[in-house]
């Protein structure tokens, strides 16, 4: 029991003094990171103060908290560190007379630190705004979660639960200023939500019925809320009175404190929700009353609270980063209900919680962007995040869903890889066109028969036709030349040409469907087509088109394939023939050498017989002579 | 230094030339700036670096493009290394490992210093002295170790 009772203040100006060495530097967190803030960020600071006093780790630390190992390291290092706790705070100056006042009980401390660890508000209280008070100006008023205010001088960073008597005026001042502001915007919130009604009223006016109803129910509506506001009032008149009370077993302090003023009871007056936290300058003098006043508003609090874990740990780190990065949310113009009043109870860090994109979504958006840009995927990096024009991706939102220069550049790699691969194939498949086309139609527009190909050259040479490497300069001077000696062609021999050609082109390509924009390639790259001027030209190719008759369906074999196939046959023709007249050849000669043979066996014979004739009669003669 | 085409020796180059032509003549015209730029105020040696620089910027490009992205053909690719438009020795480099990020061939002579060492940019920026900023005398780079 006397340990409880002796806790409870303890534990409070435990608290206070953390409070008001962590406070105020997260008041102004940007400009004044002091020791809390070393401390929450060095690690190895950290593993030494933790070092110190193993035994207080653990047993300060439940095991509810362990899950969050970061959180516990945070509150452990606050605890033993010298500067945010009681016991050896020599190096902060500013607090000197609490530590004179507290010397004599140094001995008590150790039991009565446990238990202010165990003090629920202790747990889990942090500053939640701050208040400019006008015409007090170091002065700020904050703030914490569970309503209770503290008064902070951002020059001097003191610190005081107790309002000073200088002060008060303005901290009135300001009460009376938020209340009024709470009024309008009460007043505001009702003559919108009437307006609304009235506007759903007005949508349809036809269903009086309905309206009616609507209306009995606003009506009925306005009656509970005026009940409501009754009911408040009441209970506000309740409260009063409790705090009146309360207000009496303080009046007994305060007779033996003659340093803390009637302020607390104005405050009580003039805002009966807030509770106000007696820790005294003067704790050595008023030792016998202060800790029955603590120890009823323990109680109050316990009331308020039971939800709360009796023995919560002391979470500085966490309290203080929450504090810190509402400020910063506060800073960047962010709505103050992200951090405000509905966060009682967890929900503290959730508007603080990082993107709800996932790193694929951050990563598909950027890519999305290079793609709407139109950029090329053969632009160098450095020159797209160099540019810094309107139309530049920095000034896209998309350009900041990815954290970092570096995940953007990845991305934008594989987006290259992706779209160059796309870029190809897209080549690959689409036709080649002939890139004398362009060319052709470039000539039927300027090339005159006045101008000599070098002279045309010269005037024209700026121009995308004439600068095609595709179609290389000896070809252009060689269409340039033709076409000119055609152009001095009389007309009808311009004409039949061109009926010519267009007989030529295989009815796949030109039939009664062709339109004049798609002619096939083979027409437009014929410089026959540009010969007539294009009036005469597209009259002749218009009539031609219409006697023609519609494309053959059933055929899938392309141009080529026919003329291909054309080709073969003429092939074989002509091989047939060959060998027919081989064949003939062949025969001939046969035929030749046969009657030859038959000539020479002939002679032979004949020959022969007329050997024999001749042998016959010399014997004859022979005999005669002999 | 690309070769200069006239209208005779004009030969179409290999497809997808068009693609890259832009960013080339950009970095045609970034290295006639640096050649006509004023040595004004310069240390001699400062002269020359960004030409180095432009010299590293394109090759670094011409290399993305063929080996990393693959946004260009082999015969495109050869054009360029044929035309100069990449520095061939520099890229044989990078392709070696420990010299992923090499910023000239200068640098990693070390016949040419005195103490037959490489460039001060080639040491890794963890072996060098905390807030150690270095800038090499041959191309003015701040270091190219492949760990940094």
């Amino acid at each position: 029991m006397c340990l409880s009772e002796a806790g409870a203040p303890e534990g409070r100006r435990d608290n206070a003094a953390r409070r008001q060495a962590s406070c105020p530097s997260s008041a102004k967190p940007s400009i004044d990171d002091n020791l809390h803030l070393e401390h929450s960020t060095n690690p190895r600071t950290y593993g030494i103060l933790a070092m110190e006093s193993p035994n207080k780790r653990l047993k300060t630390s439940p095991p509810a908290f362990n899950a969050q190992e970061d959180f516990v390291s945070f509150g452990d290092v606050a605890t033993d560190d010298g500067a945010f706790g009681v016991e050896n705070s020599n190096a902060d100056d500013e607090y000197q007379p609490f530590r004179e006042s507290a010397g004599p009980k140094e001995e008590q401390r150790g039991h009565r630190k446990r238990n202010a660890l165990n003090d629920p508000r202790n747990a889990k209280d942090k500053p939640k705004s701050k208040h400019v008070l006008p015409g007090y100006e170091p002065w700020i008023l904050v703030k914490t979660k569970y309503r209770r205010r503290f008064v902070h001088n951002t020059e001097t960073k003191e610190s005081f639960w107790f309002i000073p008597q200088d002060i008060f005026p303005g901290v009135v001042e300001f009460e009376k200023w938020e209340k009024s502001q709470k009024e309008k915007t009460d007043n505001a919130k009702w003559a919108e939500e009437q307006l609304k009604q009235m506007r759903n009223e007005s949508k349809a006016p036809e269903v009086n019925k309905a309206a009616d109803e609507e209306e009995r129910s606003r009506r009925r509506r306005s009656e509970s809320l005026q009940r409501e506001d009754e009911e408040a009032m009441m209970a506000e008149l309740a409260a009063q009175a409790e705090e009146g009370e309360e207000e009496d077993t303080r009046a007994a302090a305060k007779a033996v404190q003659p340093l803390q003023p009637q302020i607390q009871g104005a405050e009580l007056e003039s805002d009966s929700e807030y509770e106000v936290v007696e820790v005294t300058d003067s704790e050595g003098e008023g030792d016998d009353e202060e800790p029955k006043a603590q120890t009823e508003n323990a109680e109050h609090d316990a009331a308020e609270e039971p939800q709360e874990a009796e023995d919560g740990p002391v979470e500085f780190g966490e309290d203080d980063i929450a504090y810190q990065l509402a400020a910063m949310g506060e800073e960047y113009g962010l709505d103050p209900g992200e951090y405000g009043e509905e966060a009682y109870e967890g929900e503290w860090e959730e508007g603080a919680e990082g993107l709800p994109l996932t790193e694929e979504d951050a990563a598909n958006l950027f890519r999305d962007l290079l793609d709407d840009y139109r950029i090329s995927p053969f632009t160098p990096w450095d020159r797209i995040i160099a540019d810094e024009s309107e139309s530049s991706i920095l000034n896209d939102d998309r350009y900041t869903v990815l954290p970092n220069m570096r995940a953007r550049k990845d991305v934008f790699e594989a987006w290259v890889k992706d779209k160059a691969a796309q870029i190809q194939q897209e080549r690959a498949t689409m036709a080649k066109r002939d890139p004398k086309i362009p060319y052709l139609a470039f000539l039927q527009h300027n090339a005159t028969p006045k101008l000599y190909w070098p002279e045309f050259k010269r005037k024209f040479k700026k121009d995308v036709e004439m600068n095609d490497r595709k179609l290389s300069d000896k070809d252009r001077e060689k269409l340039y030349r033709d076409h000119i000696n055609r152009l001095k062609l009389p007309e009808s021999t311009r004409k039949a040409d061109l009926q010519t050609l267009l007989k030529s082109v295989p009815l796949k390509a030109l039939n009664r469907d062709t339109s004049l924009d798609a002619l096939p390639q083979q027409l437009l790259s014929n410089l026959h087509y540009i010969s007539l001027p294009s009036s005469v030209r597209d009259r002749i190719v218009e009539s031609h088109i219409k006697s023609l008759p519609p494309a053959p369906e059933a055929d899938d074999k392309t141009d080529e394939q026919r003329a291909e196939e054309h080709k073969k046959r003429e092939e074989r023709k002509r091989r047939e023939k060959a060998m027919a007249d081989r064949e003939r050849k062949v025969e001939e000669e046969r035929r030749r050498a046969e009657k030859d043979e038959s000539r020479a066996r002939r002679d032979l014979r004949d020959g022969e017989r007329e050997l024999q004739a001749a042998m016959a009669v010399p014997r004859t003669a022979q005999r005669s002579y002999s | 230094m690309p070769a200069i085409r006239t209208a005779k020796n004009r030969k179409p180059p290999p497809e997808g030339f068009e693609d890259i032509e832009d960013t080339l003549l950009e970095f045609e015209n970034k290295m006639k700036d640096a050649q006509a730029a004023s040595h004004e105020g310069k240390k001699k040696h400062e002269m020359l670096w960004p030409v180095f620089q432009i010299t590293h910027q394109r090759s670094r490009y011409i290399y993305d493009l063929y080996y990393t992205s693959r946004a260009i053909q082999k015969p495109l690719y050869d054009y360029l290394l044929k035309h100069s438009y990449a520095d061939a020795a520099l890229i044989a480099k990078w392709k070696k490992q420990g010299y992923e990020k090499l910023c000239c061939l200068r640098c990693i002579q070390t016949k040419e210093t005195n103490f037959n060492s490489t460039c001060i940019c080639r040491v890794p920026r963890e072996q060098l002295k905390e807030d150690q900023e270095v800038q090499c005398v041959s191309c003015g780079c701040r270091g190219c170790a492949s760990s940094d």
